[in-house]
């Protein structure tokens, strides 16, 4: 490949060999240069961390910024720019004190209480596709009938965002995040969802009678004024996103993986009381935010021995971190057990992931159910047959084929 | 012997709700923003592993034990 294009061999993101393992280069770069200077799609240079204790040094420090309007933010793809930077920012893109504020307006609603209190309704909504599995029969996809469906339906109710509108937004998600897409496409795509979600926010503040958490913006937030529509939009449009395409890929790569170690998986089944621990242990394994946490220096930073400058782009690596062998020996091992199981599969630091709670539980209902009623599942195709989106922003199958 | 101070600095939650996972007869989440409620300063020795675990997990770094053997004067 570096024949092919010369100049990539040292490009982030670095290729995968296995679709279930972090690429080489990252365990070769935490070997041999933990902090490590690494190119990018436009040429530009920036640093690549590979070590879970600088990730977590980073991560935590207000000292780097996650504006991408700052020059050298390192953009793994050219489509990410494109549809970043082309739309309105939101709080993911906010440093403190913006970042705070917003954040506030919107964590009473992901409480661990709330959050519990949505665990029948999640169990419905599992149990019901699952019947509609059942009811089509073998073989279904399951990233399109459970992975991406259940958050989907999940993140919709809670925004207020109606059903019909699923295909369109699961579509403009995935064209934002993949890298291999057009920057124009990408673009295209971020702006209809917008201003697709721009008309629904409008629609809201002119009736906001609705329990939705968009509604609910309307009336606690944006008629005291302290917050404006087009906020409100980024706000909402980053929830619909975040909401849904993570956690399927979460879904989806976790029960590949599942499938792949059938010990656990029974352990798993006879067990329902393992299913937090193995939801942590999955997340830590599939990260699917591979190329997420993005970073540019504010000042001159020391760190593993390598003066990172001012303006710099640093790459802190959750998925380097959480494979980091000092810290979760063996990684490529499914282990329920570990003694440390703080990853960062939801990063770290104030952005750390908003819906993290609401995601253990979609994954926790979907272990504790799927393969208790589904005792025979199994992959349709081979393993090797999987494709899998190796240059999206938010990594998993494209389609996982299963029988049972 | 065995005696732990607990302080938070709730101007910095973020309601991650790390430490009301891990240690939820210590710490709780006020309803109307989220943050994080303090329930027993001083939590007894059996609680003691799940507090150190929240602190660790926090990841806006909002818990700080003291576990010094001294009260403080």
């Amino acid at each position: 490949m570096s024949e092919a294009e010369p100049g990539t061999a040292n490009r982030f993101p670095f290729p995968r060999t296995c679709p279930f393992s972090p690429p080489p280069a990252i365990a070769g770069a935490r070997a041999q240069e933990p902090v490590k200077k690494v190119s990018l799609f436009d040429g530009t240079e920036a640093w690549m961390l590979t070590r879970y204790e600088d990730v977590r040094q980073i991560l935590g420090d207000p000292r780097f910024s996650v504006d991408p309007r700052k020059e050298h933010y390192p953009f793994p793809y050219a489509s990410r720019k494109a549809s970043l930077l082309g739309v309105k920012r939101s709080i993911a893109w906010m440093d403190p004190p913006e970042h705070g504020k917003h954040r506030r307006m919107l964590m009473r609603t992901f409480t661990q209480k709330r959050i519990n209190e949505m665990a029948p309704k999640i169990q419905g909504y599992v149990d019901q596709l699952i019947d509609a599995m059942e009811k089509k029969g073998p073989p279904t996809d399951l990233v399109a009938d459970l992975a991406l469906a259940l958050p989907s339906m999940v993140i919709s109710e809670l925004l207020g965002v109606p059903e019909s509108e699923r295909d369109f937004f699961e579509e403009a998600t995935r064209l934002r995040m993949d890298g291999d897409a057009a920057p124009e496409v990408s673009l295209r795509a971020a702006l209809e969802m917008q201003d697709y979600i721009d008309r629904l926010v409008s629609r809201k503040e002119a009736d906001p009678s609705g329990d939705d958490l968009i509604c609910a913006l309307v009336r606690e937030q944006i008629e005291p004024g302290n917050l404006l529509h087009d906020e409100a939009v980024a706000m909402a449009d980053l929830m619909l996103q975040a909401g849904h395409d993570t956690t399927a890929n979460s879904i989806a790569m976790s029960t590949i993986i599942l499938l792949r170690n059938p010990q656990k998986l029974t352990q798993l089944r006879d067990d329902p009381t393992l299913a937090p621990a193995a939801v942590e242990e999955l997340l830590r394994y599939v990260t699917p935010n591979h190329t997420q946490s993005l970073r540019t220096a504010l000042a001159d930073v020391e760190i593993g021995g390598q003066i990172i400058r001012e303006g710099d782009g640093v790459i802190p690596s959750i998925l380097a971190a959480n494979w980091d062998p000092e810290i979760f020996q063996n990684p490529a091992t499914v282990d329920f057990d570990r003694e440390h199981s703080e990853h960062f599969a939801f990063s770290y630091g104030v952005h750390q992931c908003l819906g993290q709670n609401l995601a253990r539980l979609e994954l926790k209902t979907v272990f504790t159910t799927l393969f208790r009623r589904l005792p025979e599942l199994r992959l349709a195709v081979p393993v090797e047959e999987l494709d899998f989106k190796y240059n999206s922003f938010v990594y998993g199958p494209k389609a996982v084929p299963v029988t049972w | 012997m065995d005696i732990m101070r607990v302080s938070i600095d709730a101007d910095k939650c973020i309601a991650a709700g790390h430490c009301v996972r891990a240690a939820p007869a210590v710490f709780s989440q006020n309803e109307d923003d989220g943050v994080v409620v303090l329930l027993q300063e001083n939590p007894p020795p059996e609680q003691h592993k799940a507090v150190r675990s929240a602190a660790r997990l926090c990841p806006a770094v909002v818990i700080t034990i003291d576990e010094s053997d001294q009260p403080s004067a």
